[in-house]
């Protein structure tokens, strides 16, 4: 079967997609190895020779206080996407039909508006004496913090990565067998018993990796901030923007996005182990 | 019977209201935009009468024309050449475990978790290092190499669900790799080629951050241009421009959902 399944690709590559698969790894290599290769090339040599930059972001008070923002802004952001987007998730794949559509359009259509249109959508809704002050203020709430601070830009970032978080959630959820929830329903679990103890645990690894791929994303969050943070909430993905192209620091800001880079990968790698660890629990 | 003991299941108290405030959490700000885009005055928070006056600005604003004509340019280019390279890989890479097929994969998906901005300053020392001047070209360039891991992944994934003796019995009756790989798989991919061409399309139309670094002083795309209505000061002309592209993107999520119907029921 699998040899059947296998041969006619071999073919194809045997022949028409030879020069492609030759050519691939070379243009890879080309697109996205050796750029990086350049940034890392510039954070240890400009302006000269040595590690003087990554001495400068791991202890320069400035720096810490970005890293730290980033890490603070990342972790709320991502703590209030999962329940949403668990919620949208459950409703997508356990809702009748057409609550199940609805939802679905209500995830799909967000996922394809421009990230600058979105963040501008609630830019108008947050700022001072904007919609959200006003509402406030009808419900006698006067004084309400809005505008171009840390909440701003942690509700952008919330809208933006919710219909992501979804899609993970849902293709776990979409392959747990109903039947043992029938199953554990038949035997006289009260239906939040059953959600709690069965059905929770079951969607976890969809839980899991939406957790690491809303953290990954938001640490790279670049559009969001600076439209909702208005040059208040500076984090790091902005930082490396400045330091290239505003103070013209090209190795501190090359540094930067080593780190930026780094971290993305220790979380990934991280996120994964902790993935297997789960699966050998589950067993 | 099944399915009535299930909807104990969905029916949490409080529940739907929750999903309801999560639906309106996800549309407030687009539905606020929207609204204000029809706006008389010149504020896009305060209402003053209804009117068609902004997309009248934007209509007759040459510069936004230009924004919109480049980026569509660069968005149907860069999409169409990524997925021939993403069919390309496909090919090469599915069911085959061996011969590099997994090495490929992780290098072609690894750029969907790089920080955008990282792959932004990397496109752009390369450019410099390489010594190609900023512009039209350098943006296309990036945008197809950064489209090609979206195209690539539909497209594998209807590789993989697709049938593989079809090839097979193709070649038994003395179909020549090529009109088998012509008549039989490509047709086949076609689902898998339109939604990967649309993500692809899309990202690119909707790229900020490496547009912006790589552009270069001239050239100019609709998300640059609307970046820098933005920092001029907010008025409804940008609510219409957006209107308008959620007005596009909505067409075509109806259209790549309809031709997802039509695949399933062949």
């Amino acid at each position: 079967m699998m040899r059947a399944q296998s041969t006619p690709v071999r073919r194809y590559a045997a022949t028409g997609s030879l020069a492609m698969l030759w050519a691939l790894p070379v243009i890879l290599t080309l697109a996205y190895v050796l750029p990086f290769a350049g940034v890392t090339l510039w954070s240890v040599t400009r302006p000269e020779l040595g590690l003087q930059n990554y001495v400068r972001i791991f202890t320069g008070a400035d720096f810490q206080a970005i890293f730290f923002r980033t890490a603070w802004v990342c972790l709320v952001s991502t703590a209030i996407t999962i329940p949403i987007a668990y919620l949208l998730a459950y409703y997508w794949v356990m809702g009748s039909g057409r609550r199940s559509r609805l939802v679905e359009i209500c995830i799909f259509i967000p996922f394809w508006i421009s990230v600058l249109v979105r963040a501008f959508g609630w830019v108008v809704i947050l700022r001072n004496n904007g919609l959200a002050s006003d509402v406030a203020n009808a419900f006698g709430l006067g004084g309400l913090s809005t505008g171009r601070n840390v909440w701003s830009v942690i509700t952008g970032m919330v809208h933006f990565m919710v219909p992501f978080a979804v899609l993970p959630m849902a293709s776990v959820m979409r392959k747990i067998d109903r039947r043992v929830l029938l199953a554990a329903l038949g035997l006289g679990c009260r239906p939040l018993g059953v959600f709690w103890r069965i059905y929770l645990p079951m969607s976890l690894p969809g839980v899991f990796s939406a957790l690491a791929m809303t953290f990954i994303f938001s640490l790279g969050f670049f559009v969001t901030p600076m439209i909702l943070g208005g040059g208040r909430v500076v984090l790091t993905a902005e930082t490396v923007f400045v330091q290239m192209f505003q103070t013209a620091n090209w190795g501190l800001g090359a540094a930067l996005g080593v780190v930026l880079l780094v971290a993305v990968f220790a979380i990934l790698w991280l996120s994964q182990r902790v993935m297997r660890i789960e699966q050998l629990m589950s067993r | 019977m099944s399915t009535a003991r299930l909807r104990d299941l969905r029916v949490f108290p409080g529940f739907g209201l929750l999903s309801v405030g999560c639906v309106v959490f996800l549309y407030a700000p687009i539905v606020v935009l929207a609204i204000y885009s029809f706006n008389d005055g010149r504020s896009v928070t305060r209402w003053a009468g209804f009117s068609f006056r902004w997309y009248q600005t934007v209509f007759a604003n040459q510069n936004i024309q230009t924004a919109a004509i480049n980026s569509v340019v660069i968005a149907v280019i860069a999409a169409t050449v990524a997925t021939v390279f993403a069919l390309g890989a496909a090919i090469a890479t599915v069911n085959r475990k061996k011969g590099g097929g997994e090495g490929a994969y992780v290098v072609l998906t690894f750029p969907l978790m790089v920080p955008e901005i990282v792959t932004a300053v990397a496109s752009l020392v390369f450019f410099v290092a390489v010594g190609i001047s900023l512009g039209f070209a350098t943006i296309l360039i990036a945008h197809i190499v950064f489209c090609i891991p979206f195209a690539y992944l539909p497209i594998k994934a209807r590789l993989e669900s697709m049938d593989g003796t079809l090839p097979s019995a193709a070649a038994d009756l003395y179909a020549s790799p090529a009109k088998a790989f012509l008549r039989i798989t490509l047709p086949l991919l076609v689902p898998g080629l339109v939604s990967g061409w649309l993500l692809a399309f899309i990202i690119s139309l909707d790229d900020f951050i490496i547009t912006a670094l790589v552009a270069g002083p001239g050239a100019t795309t609709l998300p640059l241009h609307i970046y820098g209505m933005l920092r001029l000061g907010m008025t409804p002309e940008v609510n219409a421009i957006s209107t308008l592209m959620l007005a596009a993107s909505t067409v075509l999520v109806l259209i790549s959902g309809l031709l997802g119907q039509a695949g399933r029921k062949h």
